[in-house]
């Protein structure tokens, strides 16, 4: 070796010693040692002395294989009083030489980064962990909305079906017809309610969906008219509507939808306003409708206005005291899922304006068939509930059809085979049976007249299983007569 | 007297520290401290027998996706205990795949697996099917509690036994 070599060699080894500062170590078989050279405190040694016993300290030695010559080197090994050291062993005759080298710099700044890492994939689990929970919890909320829909809108079916019915047959008895107004309106308003709350339980789980349908806007308001009068005409508020000759008669978009925001937006007009009216104008560009509802109310202070979108709100004075204050929230998310914005222009003192485009597609060839044309037609109708299914008949035979009705699968698949009607209306909810299946069933058996999805959720409620492909129309209940007729016309007249 | 090693084997985070410092020091910290590398103890047991032994614990730094167990600290080991965390499915998993590297490193050596942290039983996430997959490999299964002490002396002394009657 060279001068130089040896010179850099001797330099290196000090370097190493003084980061290393190692202690080496002669020990016998009886774990007694033999001799030692080097810095022993930083090892939890007191006092090196030969004769003093290693079998505590140096613990491993004991499990060792004596037979084993191999050399053994182990990084990072914390003993009980020591720095964390490398520790190297040598098998000798009758014992074993040790090198103890600290490592507590090296082992602390990468305990340090496991440390962070170890940290960070707890963290990761975690939130996984709280993730499917939540996703769990999802679940079990969309299928308690999906089954809260229908065990709401079942029987309120029933309450205003039945009411319009005997309105008609008591349609002489004045008193009978102003309870019966109440009833209905009782019930409209709870319907309302109960679709602002699911729709605001589908929000929250992102389940709100779009179902788009041919709409007369005419009968659209006629209807909001025959619900929201009675409370503008006892408050002696004029109710208007306008509507933009340029409208197309029939407009392909969310009629239940836009419906429910006319609800909420008209109903809160009329609910805060005390003298005057409420307006409602319709008007057509470009391919949207523009629907503005405008008031002679006190108007909202700046601050309300502000956050008058946000669910639960109540204004500063009492604004929106009344109901579970969703409404509005509502809207404005059924509107943005239309593909608009509901904006409001208020001032304290001078009245509010609600106004929104939406989008809409003109539905062409004009209005459905003649309900008339129905006559004589043949229906099978399934529905496991017998008050709803009489209710459906009733509808159905005054508009001349011929009706046979069923109240599970297995019946509703014998009748179609051997009546072969021109259209199956079918309860998505069969009791324990499945409309959707029975649906595609009747198609595997080789009916191709239309059948109509009748359901009491809505979709996206995910309570169902529906297979678009065996459904010709998804009709949600609670179903009016006219809508009945008309939509059945459209079908088969 | 006898002495034998043990080491600790798990994922990171099943409470292997915990386990050996619940057993030699009777001690709990429920602050989480990753091991780095080895830490080495030992504790002094009397079997039912009436003899005495020396158990010599390798607590190894658990497996993670930053840190691979470092096979040469199982040289020389007599048995292990495998450790599970119950609030942790994936650690099961990993167990039985740390459970065939052992072996194919040390051979058919006597081991248990202790189903730790007890204690949790709100975020217990082990199913009976589980458990019962792991039982009917042939191994010993049982549940453990770093922070209550539930089941540590005995599945220690239980293997020391073990390792002492095998050997």
């Amino acid at each position: 070796m060279t001068e130089g070599l040896q010179l850099i060699s001797r330099h290196i080894n000090q370097v190493l010693a003084r980061q290393t500062r190692p202690l080496f170590l002669e020990i016998d078989d009886d774990l007694r040692l033999l001799g030692a050279r080097g810095d022993g405190y930083r090892y939890g040694f007191d006092d090196l002395q030969p004769g003093l016993s290693m079998d505590q300290k140096l613990s491993m030695l004991a499990t060792a294989n004596p037979d084993d010559k191999t050399p053994q080197a182990w990084r990072f090994v914390e003993l009980p009083g020591s720095c964390v050291c490398h520790i190297h062993v040598l098998r000798l005759p009758g014992g074993w030489a040790v090198a103890l080298l600290d490592a507590s710099t090296e082992h602390a700044e990468q305990q340090a980064r496991q440390q962070a890492a170890h940290d960070l994939e707890l963290l990761r689990d975690e939130r996984e962990k709280l993730i499917g929970e939540l996703e769990q919890a999802n679940r079990l909320k969309g299928s308690f909305i999906a089954r809260m829909s229908h065990e709401f809108r079942t029987p309120l079916t029933s309450v205003i079906g039945y009411s319009d019915q005997l309105r008609e047959i008591r349609a002489d008895d004045k008193e009978a017809q102003h309870h019966l107004d109440a009833i209905g309106r009782g019930a409209r308003y709870l319907l309302n309610l109960i679709e602002n709350l699911l729709d605001q339980a589908r929000i929250e789980i992102d389940q709100l969906t779009l179902n788009p349908s041919g709409c007369d806007l005419q009968e659209m308001s006629d209807e909001i008219e025959q619900l929201l009068r009675p409370l503008a005409r006892q408050k002696q508020l004029s109710l208007a509507w306008w509507f933009d000759a340029e409208i197309p008669p029939r407009l392909w978009l969310d009629a239940t939808r836009l419906k429910q925001v006319l609800i909420n937006l008209v109903g809160n007009a009329i609910k805060f306003t005390q003298q005057g009216g409420v307006s409602v104008e319709f008007a057509w560009h470009r391919e949207r409708l523009q629907v503005s509802v405008s008031d002679t109310g006190p108007g909202i202070a700046e601050a309300d206005a502000a956050g008058i979108f946000e669910p639960f709100r109540q204004g500063s004075d009492g604004m929106r005291a009344q109901g579970a204050g969703l409404g509005l929230a509502i809207s404005q998310t059924l509107v943005r899922a239309m593909g608009g914005e509901i904006k409001l222009n208020t001032e304290k003192g001078s009245g509010s304006r609600f106004e929104f485009s939406i989008k809409a597609t003109t539905v062409k060839g004009g209005g459905a068939a003649e309900p008339g044309t129905l006559s004589g037609k043949k229906v099978v109708v399934a529905d496991d509930d017998s008050d709803l299914l009489e209710l459906l008949r009733l509808y159905l035979t005054s508009a001349g059809l011929n009706v046979v009705t069923s109240q599970d699968a297995a019946g509703t698949l014998d009748i179609v085979r051997r009546a072969s009607p021109d259209a199956v209306l079918l309860d998505l909810n069969l009791g324990s049976d499945d409309g959707a299946v029975l649906a595609t069933h009747l198609r595997a058996d080789g009916f191709r007249k239309p059948i109509v999805a009748l359901s009491a959720s809505t979709p996206g409620d995910g309570g169902e299983t529906i297979q678009a492909t065996a459904f010709d129309a998804r009709w949600t209940k609670p179903i009016s007569r006219a809508q009945l007729i008309e939509g059945l016309a459209g079908l088969i007249g | 007297m006898k002495a034998r090693k043990i080491c600790m084997i798990g994922d990171f985070a099943v409470g292997k520290t915990s386990l050996v410092s619940r057993f030699i020091h009777n001690a709990f910290d429920d602050r989480y401290l990753t091991t780095l590398g080895v830490k080495i103890d030992t504790k002094t047991i009397s079997l039912p027998s009436g003899d005495r032994l020396k158990l010599v614990l390798w607590d190894i730094a658990g497996k993670s996706a930053f840190a691979r167990i470092d096979t040469s600290y199982l040289r020389d080991a007599s048995g292990y205990l495998l450790v599970i965390d119950g609030t942790r499915p994936a650690t099961l998993d990993n167990a039985i795949e740390l459970q065939g590297t052992v072996e194919k490193q040390l051979g058919p050596t006597p081991f248990s697996v202790l189903l730790n942290k007890a204690d949790l039983s709100d975020q217990w996430a082990l199913n009976d099917d589980l458990i019962t997959g792991l039982k009917s490999r042939g191994w010993s299964v049982s549940e453990s509690s770093a922070l209550s002490g539930e089941g540590v002396e005995t599945a220690f002394t239980r293997l020391g036994a073990q390792l002492v009657h095998e050997a």
